[in-house]
């Protein structure tokens, strides 16, 4: 029976597992150096905020992996043989595979800042970090101020996590507005309002020089690089992105660029080696996508997508359109498609934009200056149906068409105030059109005939 | 190495304490609860209107207090911090404490009324007394075990209601529920059933 090893049990590796199960008889084994059972890591967090258990971040009972033949092995992979076809794993025997795929995840950037190693300065990324956080910030008095370096989704959830325990937070965003990088202007100052009025010290344009200990190695205080403030603090939490965690790697000649490189089948340069989730690099962009995609849902289409592969039905891995959502605070944030910021948009994409005139919501559309081919949507404070916005891409549905027909991708709840018309009139007077806003039809939505 | 006390537990030991308003208001509001507590053990109270119009404000107001303070300087979104953490929300010595107390009161509620101070043939005792004159108020009769248990029902309606209300005020389905629940606990189910008793009584 062909034996199929499996390195990382997040989304993507046990994603690739539970459809190679259902698909085939093979033997399975999934490595994990993290955690025995596998759990929902964009949960984490609500561990530490008191919202659940971490038990409750298991999505599977444990008796499942028992159940459906599928073999966990706790350890480190320290190296990779893939002439003779097994991996040395840190306390445990040498592991042979038929098949192997790396679905490794990624560890937090470190950019070489004086004083990252130290005691009090961490990332949030693991389980491991999590307990860790639990020691380095349980409360305001072992913690009384904690700097996050780096305006990104995990740096304003680690700086949610805080406030929800009093922790003052100062929050060193290197650009000049929060996610600008990512997120037009409009948005990304909506969200800096939000980020002060949660009480987070939010600074703009803000990088870290150093990090200084105490006389016991613990962090003391930070220095920032621009103004050369010197900010006392318990706790650095280093935000500033993931990369790959593939050093393991290094010598088993398996290909590697900054993750390790695959084709659109996910297979590597080396026989038999695969590599899904966030570990994975794409040689060639799909679409407007990063080679790169640290994102939930890529690393469970990529799982099943090799599944597939594996027994028996090449597929190339397909994305779609891209989608995401996020949260910062209290702000519920999705997108559709592709709306670029500022600094990476081209000139012939141009944004509709309309921001409530009190409440925090607001919504970016994009589209093509010349053919007014609709190309994304970011919404926030307003969910949307994501089969419309798909069905929209796919049908080159024109900026004009996606206004007059918005009520339609609405998927907010019952009862919740509605801001089609607002949307539509400052559409209508920024472009000097004349829009009319059709009534939603449930049959148009679902499309029955 | 550091001297930290380092716990091996996951949760750690976030903000649980209460502030100054919220001791104040469980002592409002307990001392509410406190009252009928003494009328079930037959504690006579001189003045039943004054006595009960102290005891249920006082668990209202209480109750409105305290969420008042909880939610007053937040911002609207989800309030979930530190269920886990407490108690009361975590099946906790207080959460069993809370429970078995519940039961207990509806075992005696549907089993054994008449420790709450229900006398079939004549004047009413202990807590059930202490609602005869609201009772008389609204369907002319004295009070019954069931009448006591919709006064408090509807009572913990209103003020959780109001908890809720700001609880959720990012969420308008969850605010037009709590109001229609609001609204049907206290007309539909409390005071209209007791004004038709009276109409049909006689």
């Amino acid at each position: 029976m062909e034996h199929i090893v499996i390195i990382g049990n997040g989304i993507a590796g046990i994603t690739a597992a539970r459809h190679i199960r259902k698909l085939s008889d093979k033997k399975i084994t999934i490595v994990s150096a993290e955690s025995k059972y596998f759990f929902s890591r964009t949960a984490l967090m609500y561990v530490y905020m008191g919202h659940m258990k971490f038990e409750h971040t298991q999505p599977y009972e444990n008796h499942f992996w028992k159940k459906n033949k599928i073999d966990l092995l706790e350890g480190l992979v320290t190296e990779v043989d893939t002439q003779k076809k097994f991996i040395k794993i840190d306390g445990v025997p040498d592991l042979k595979y038929d098949k192997l795929i790396i679905a490794t995840g990624s560890k937090p950037n470190k950019f070489g800042w004086p004083g990252q190693d130290l005691e009090g300065v961490q990332g949030l990324y693991s389980k491991q970090d999590l307990e860790l956080l639990e020691e380095n910030a349980p409360n305001n008095k072992v913690c009384k101020r904690a700097v996050i370096v780096g305006g990104g989704l995990i740096g304003i959830e680690l700086a949610e996590m805080l406030r929800t325990r009093n922790i003052p937070v100062t929050f060193l965003v290197r650009e000049t507005s929060f996610w600008n990088g990512v997120l037009p202007n409009g948005e990304s100052e909506m969200i800096n309002e939000h980020i002060r009025e949660h009480h987070i010290d939010l600074r703009l344009g803000a990088s870290l020089k150093e990090i200084i200990p105490d006389e016991n190695g613990k962090v003391k205080s930070v220095v920032i690089k621009e103004t050369g403030e010197t900010i006392d603090c318990n706790l650095v939490g280093l935000t500033a992105g993931v990369t790959p965690n593939i050093d393991f790697l290094k010598d088993s000649g398996i290909e590697l660029g900054r993750g390790v490189k695959v084709n659109r089948l996910l297979e590597t340069n080396s026989k038999d080696v695969f590599a899904i989730g966030d570990c994975a690099e794409q040689h060639q962009a799909i679409g407007n996508r990063r080679l790169i995609e640290a994102v939930w849902y890529t690393g469970r289409m990529m799982g099943e997508t090799l599944a597939q592969t594996i027994c028996g039905n090449p597929t190339e891995y397909k994305p779609g359109h891209w989608f995401n959502s996020a949260k910062f605070l209290d702000i519920e944030y999705q997108t559709y498609g592709w709306v670029f910021s500022k600094r990476r948009k081209n000139d012939s994409e141009t944004h509709f934009h309309w921001r409530h005139p009190k409440e925090k919501i607001c919504i970016t559309a994009a589209f093509d200056k010349d053919s007014k081919t609709f190309l994304g949507i970011n919404t926030f404070g307003i969910r949307m149906r994501h089969e419309i916005f798909d069905r929209w891409l796919n049908e080159n549905r024109s900026i004009d068409f996606v206004m007059e027909h918005l009520v339609d991708a609405n998927f907010d709840p019952e009862f919740y105030k509605r801001f089609e018309t607002e949307i539509v009139s400052k559409y209508n007077s920024d472009f000097g059109k004349s829009i009319k806003l059709k009534k939603s039809n449930l049959k148009r939505i679902f499309q029955i005939a | 190495m550091s001297t930290l006390d380092k716990s091996m537990a996951l949760t750690g030991e976030p903000p649980k304490s209460l502030s100054t308003n919220q001791k104040l208001a469980a002592l409002v509001g307990l001392s509410g609860l406190g009252i009928l507590l003494l009328a079930i053990f037959n504690v006579t109270f001189p003045n039943k209107v004054l006595w009960l119009s102290i005891s249920l404000s006082a668990i209202t107001i209480g109750t409105i207090w305290f969420s008042w303070d909880a939610y007053t300087n937040k911002l609207p979104g989800i309030k979930n911090d530190g269920v886990w953490f407490k108690s009361i929300s975590s099946r906790g010595l207080w959460g069993w404490i809370a429970g078995i107390a519940l039961t207990g009161f509806y075992i005696v509620l549907y089993f054994y009324p008449e420790y709450l101070g229900l006398v079939s043939d004549g004047d009413n005792k202990g807590v059930i007394s202490l609602f005869d004159p609201l009772s008389k108020l609204l369907n002319g009769n004295p009070a019954s075990q069931w009448f006591v248990y919709g006064t408090l029902y509807t009572v913990a309606i209103l003020a959780f209601g109001i908890k809720f209300l700001w609880k959720y005020r990012h969420n308008r389905y969850e605010r037009l529920r709590t109001i229609s629940v609001m609204f049907f606990q206290t007309a539909f189910a409390f005071i209209i059933p007791e004004l038709m008793a009276r109409l049909n009584g006689h």
